[in-house]
């Protein structure tokens, strides 16, 4: 820089384009947390702080922090503190540039007793073995920022072999395919179930099997939606009876405990009248019921408003020596039952109100068979019956609130088998299942099309050709093993808040032929291979954990970081620190103070600098 | 119960034992109990409990132990059910529960028989359970868990089993017990729990009765019991002395009064030029500073850490870091703005952590264990804390600055000090919040493996350091003036307040999770606006003035 300096440095290194730098990085970064805290950190991370934009703005102003500290070159003594400071912000940078590019930054999660040889990081990838188990290939995705190319991807594996990846899903379920043609009765029935008023969410569309006992009930909220078959006319007359109305008017049950001891009524028997109860010296009296309870808004007074038991309710008073409770009891809601004890502290009485499934339990019934006849029956739990002839594709109201009923499909002789089908994406759905659809081609051989699910290896053959497949997160080997021994959380006393929550690990290295045991815990992490400063070794650190249930083994989840950059980050950190000190705090110590401030201002420092 | 009179008291209808108004619950106060976490006298747990349910740090100027045993020992449920004490402000959930909008109290009966009330608690037990974890931002939800957890607290009061004052016999970190748990009694306490138990029923007796000889007689009793039963688990007299100490000095309070009067006495003498009036104003700020670090040594002896672990301790820290940096500058000036300027803003944060128990919960709590730390708690959150006190120096210099600009434009030699101090304060705000961010990732590196994380609070302490750096390179660069200094010292306080507040109360995501809480947004967007306001105004003022 002896000389003139360049116009092009003189421009980066310029103040303009410092401050233009510093607004704009300021801009985006508080843009960024905003963005985090509406779309969540994934997002962030992706749209701004890994981001290439981001990048090449933190690179512009580690351009314009050296050109401006170049610029001034040679130094003066007094720009000690600037020189140092900038040289501390390059130094980080640079730090966390290659930290970002050859670290590693990952987990491991293991149970109690597993162990694990290499740490996994957040990369998809699929990776490709051949029949002995070797890499032949590792492929890394990003389908979130660059989605797979209508046509596909292709592959080359290396032996005349080529993979061809056809589709990407993130959601792919078994599914169940119904065929004609299984050459015996095994009635099907596709239902489609539509509620105007629920909308769209409560539309339910599936094949019901009838002798299935896991696909022949669904529940939708209160009712429910079953598929029988009928075998002859008479079970298809008895299916579709009406329901006898004796059970259908029962109020329902009161249960009391006093002292330990336990009396049933049915509400029907005893309303209005006391009963004793026992030998206990207690009485009870439900005083009244209310079908469909309401607290009246403006009295503050509880009513019914209908005859149905929508929500029934009771008021019961039980009274005994020096005690006297008031219960209000809901039969659909006990969490909402009251107990005022109105003499006494009426701990020693509960009480509780439930009324039987016949009297609520609406469902509709759809019944194949006998033949190819289709009939339905629906109860609405509250007296009122419906029964008739069903005709494929024809929407009927099942009389339960505003479910309509349609059946798309039936097939008397099913053939059933199971299917990978991509199936609707809910990104904040952990459990769904991501697959990657695939052929594998050898010379004129290929296999058919496979969908290699998330985690689940699988093997494709094309002619003499052989691989595994494995779809899921990337691994970085270790070249060491490292086991779980135990985990323990420890609680604050007397309370279920975690204290102290540790893992007790031992690392086995045979190639040095080393075994080291340790503790992770937070604010304690253990470095292997550990070296004066953790420049070599990986980092153990205590993330999260799950306790087993019920003597199940203890699940820990350690982080896992390797990463070169953080001796100069950490270089970086003091030098800068120590560049503003320079610069603010011993000036004096490097002479003559520049003049930052105004005249009048010059004096007040300097006589500051002289009192020190 | 004769002598039992009826007394309507502002806001609420509550009844009170003319003859508990004279009982003295100092005995009563050093039993020990365990809550939250943690072994602490029953005084703080009354006050702790008092200040959950009603918001208050005291009621009607009831002891917070009369209410609390009031509740406890009360006989039927009539002299408490109805009493109007629980708060309840959230205007939605008000309109939710069908409740007049201007009724912030309201009595246990109302909300327990509130019909909507249990629907609604199911509902959100449902929705969390669905969701599996709670969601990002629910207000809604916060709040009414907020208001199930005061019925709770009423409820465990009323039938004693909040009332954990039996220990474990022998494991100082096993759960304590109520002595109304009669199962549990049996197990912990197979010879001794009926003595126990009758011990404790005699101080229900004491305090109905309203007898306050027998009441500290048989507090002291009950107390001596469990020591000499449990003497390995039962607290020292004197952890629980210090506790109780701290309780009844309440050394912030006292400090923002000092800092107040010191704040008085500097401005009103200013102009007579008097160094008695000085020095004692100073003095009095000094007086102010020595009440806060006295309340630090009282918290970090109660607790056993540095007293910076929740949004409370940080903004007293605050005003601590502030009225420090002041004195130091005002024994080096000799200006009187120093003082004047931070005693100004040491008496608002102080007052806010005094007066909003509700969004600063001033309670000693454990930590979570990722603060388990002193070495990292001391060095990273008391430098960057610092950073943050040294701005708000720097913001009210600021303001006396634009004030100056305002009132007394002619004023020159003091503006041209002004800045100049601005200026220094910014200096010593920069240092220390770049050391305090980067000590972040020391720790970050240390405790979760990476130096730095893009977390919302490492970012925003770092948008606070960058948007200072673009003030001083301006100012370096001689784009900024005098004027334009001020102003920035005002508005990048913004910043600061959005890396220390905002992220935690209103971004509400990331890893520093463990500081998060809930309320006073309207008030702060409402005083950052009006501030902002006044900014304006003096932007304008004094561009007219040089047109």
């Amino acid at each position: 820089m002896n000389g003139s300096p360049g116009p092009l440095l003189r421009l980066l290194g310029s103040m303009k384009t410092a401050v233009v730098t510093l607004t704009a990085l300021t801009v985006a970064l508080a843009w960024g947390t905003i963005h985090e805290s509406i779309h969540g950190t994934p997002a962030a991370q992706r749209e701004f702080y890994y981001a290439g934009w981001f990048s090449a703005l933190l690179g512009l102003l580690a351009v314009n922090v050296a050109a401006a500290a170049l610029l001034r070159y040679p130094w003066k003594r007094q720009q000690t503190g600037l020189v140092v400071t900038h040289l501390g912000i390059i130094i980080i940078l640079i730090g966390a540039m290659v930290g970002f590019q050859f670290g590693v930054d990952g987990h491991i999660t293991l149970l109690e007793g597993q162990s694990a040889n290499a740490v996994v990081v957040q990369q998809e990838t699929l990776h490709v073995a051949d029949a002995q188990g070797a890499t032949l290939r590792r492929i890394a995705f990003d389908f979130e920022n660059s989605p797979l190319p209508a046509g596909g991807a292709r592959y080359r594996l290396g032996g005349g072999m080529e993979l061809e990846l056809q589709a990407a899903h993130a959601n792919i379920v078994e599914a169940l395919v119904v065929e004609h043609g299984a050459g015996e009765a095994n009635p099907a029935l596709h239902v489609k179930l539509t509620s105007a008023a629920m909308g769209r969410m409560a539309a339910f569309e599936e094949w019901l099997l009838p002798r299935d006992p896991n696909r022949s009930e669904v529940s939708l909220g209160p009712a429910a939606l079953r598929v029988v078959e009928a075998k002859t006319p008479q079970e298809l007359a008895a299916l579709t009876a009406p329901p006898n109305p004796a059970e259908q008017t029962g109020k329902g049950t009161l249960t009391i405990e006093v002292a330990g001891q336990r009396f049933d009524f049915k509400l029907d028997d005893v309303l209005g009248k006391s009963m004793s109860l026992g030998t206990t010296g207690f009485t009870a009296q439900p005083h009244e019921y209310f079908a469909d309870f309401r607290l009246d808004s403006k009295t503050k007074k509880p009513i019914s408003v209908s005859d149905q038991p929508n929500n029934p309710a009771v008021l019961l008073v039980v009274a005994g020596p020096d005690t006297e409770v008031r219960f209000f009891l809901f039969a659909n809601h006990p969490g909402m039952n009251i107990a005022r004890p109105a003499k006494g502290d009426g701990k020693n009485v509960t009480a509780n109100y439930s009324v039987g499934p016949s009297a609520r339990g609406a469902r509709i019934v759809v019944i194949a068979g006998p033949g190819n006849q289709l009939n339905y029956a629906s109860n609405d739990g509250k007296g009122k019956f419906k029964t008739g002839e069903l005709k494929k594709d024809a929407t009927i109201e099942t009389g339960l609130a505003d479910w309509s009923l349609q059946v798309l499909d039936f097939v008397p002789d099913a053939k059933l088998r199971m299917e990978l089908q991509p199936a609707p994406v809910n990104p904040n759905d952990s459990r769904r299942s991501p697959a990657l659809r695939v052929v594998l081609r050898k010379d004129s051989a290929a296999s058919p099309p496979v969908w290699v699910r998330w985690g689940q290896p699988t093997m494709l053959a094309a002619g003499d050709a052989r691989v595994t497949l494995t779809y899921g997160w990337e691994t970085h080997p270790l070249g060491f093993t490292v086991k779980l021994d135990k985990f323990r959380a420890k609680r604050y006393e007397g309370t279920e808040m975690p204290a102290d929550f540790r893992s007790f690990i031992t690392i086995e290295d045979n190639a040095r032929g080393l075994t080291r045991q340790g503790e992770v815990w937070m604010n304690n992490p253990v470095t292997y291979p550990a070296d004066w400063f953790g420049v070599r070794g990986f980092k153990f650190s205590q993330s999260s954990y799950r306790e087993g249930q019920a003597g199940e083994p203890n699940e820990t989840t350690l982080g896992v970081t390797w990463d070169p950059g953080w001796p100069l980050k950490f270089l970086g950190f003091w030098t800068l620190c120590a560049g503003i000190f320079i610069m603010y705090y011993m000036r004096a110590f490097f002479f003559a103070p520049r003049s930052p401030t105004p005249p009048s201002g010059t004096k007040l420092e300097q006589n500051a600098a002289n009192k020190r | 119960m004769n002598n039992r009179v009826t007394s309507i008291l502002i806001g609420l209808a509550a009844v009170t034992c003319a003859a508990q108004a004279q009982l003295d619950f100092t005995a009563a106060g050093r039993l020990a109990v365990q809550e939250g976490g943690r072994k602490k006298p029953l005084d703080t747990f009354a006050r702790e409990v008092v200040q959950r349910i009603t918001g208050k740090v005291s009621l009607n100027g009831r002891d917070p132990m009369d209410v609390a045993f009031s509740l406890a020992f009360a006989k039927g449920e009539t002299e408490w059910s109805s009493q109007k004490i629980i708060r309840l402000g959230y205007q939605p959930l008000k309109a939710r529960l069908g409740f007049q909008a201007t009724d912030n109290y309201f009595s246990y009966r109302e909300l327990a028989d509130n019909a909507k009330l249990r629907p609604l608690f199911d509902e959100l037990n449902r929705s969390q359970q669905a969701e599996g974890k709670r969601k990002a931002k629910d207000p809604l939800g916060d709040e009414a868990g907020a208001l199930a957890a005061k019925l709770r607290d009423v409820e465990s009061l009323v039938d004693s089993s909040a009332l954990k004052l039996v220990p474990h016999p022998s494991d100082p970190d096993d759960a304590w017990i109520s002595p109304a748990d009669d199962a549990k009694m049996k197990s912990y306490w197979p010879n001794d729990a009926t003595k126990i138990r009758d011990a404790f029923l005699a101080i229900g007796t004491a305090y109905r009765g309203g007898d306050a000889a027998a009441l500290t007689r048989n507090c002291e009793a009950f107390a001596g019991l469990l020591r000499q039963l449990s003497p390995k688990v039962y607290p020292s007299q004197q952890a629980l002395e210090h506790e109780i100490a701290y309780n009844h000095l309440r050394p912030f309070r006292v400090s923002w009064m000092l800092f107040l009067v010191s704040l008085l006495a500097l401005v009103t003498t200013a102009k007579l030029r008097s160094p008695l009036f000085y020095w004692g104003g100073l003095a009095l700020f000094t007086g102010g500073l020595g009440m806060l670090t006295t309340g630090f040594v009282y918290r970090c002896l109660i607790a056993g850490r540095p007293p910076v672990t929740n949004m409370y301790e940080s903004v007293i820290w605050v005003a601590f870091g502030a009225a420090l940096f002041a004195l130091v500058f005002e024994l080096m000036y000799r200006s009187r703005f120093f003082a004047a300027s931070a005693a100004g803003f040491v008496v608002l944060t102080l007052i806010l952590a005094d007066q909003f128990p509700n969004v600063l919960d001033p309670s000693i709590k454990p930590l979570t264990p990722v603060l388990r730390d002193n070495f990292w708690l001391a060095t990273h959150v008391l430098t960057i804390t610092l950073g943050y006190a040294a701005f708000g120096l720097t913001y009210a210099l600021g303001h006396v600055s634009l004030a100056f600009h305002i009132w007394k434009p002619s004023a020159r030699p003091q503006l041209d000090a002004l800045t100049q101090y601005t200026y220094r304060a910014m200096q010593i705000g920069v240092l220390l919040l770049a050391a305090g961010t980067g000590l972040g990732g020391l720790w970050a590196n240390y405790s979760w493996g990476r130096f730095w994380g893009w977390d919302p609070k490492e970012t925003w302490s770092l948008i606070a350091l960058l948007s200072y750096l673009i003030v001083l390179h301006g100012r370096y660069s001689g784009w900024l003036t005098t004027f334009s200094l001020n102003v920035a010292a005002c508005v990048c306080f913004n910043t600061v307040l959005m890396a220390w507040y905002g992220v935690n109360f209103v971004l509400g995501t990331g890893l520093h999770s463990y500081g998060f809480g809930t309320g006073g947004l309207g008030y702060v967007a409402a005083f950052v606006a009006a501030d902002m306001a006044f900014v304006a105004f003096a932007a304008w003022r004094f561009k007219s003035a040089a047109a």
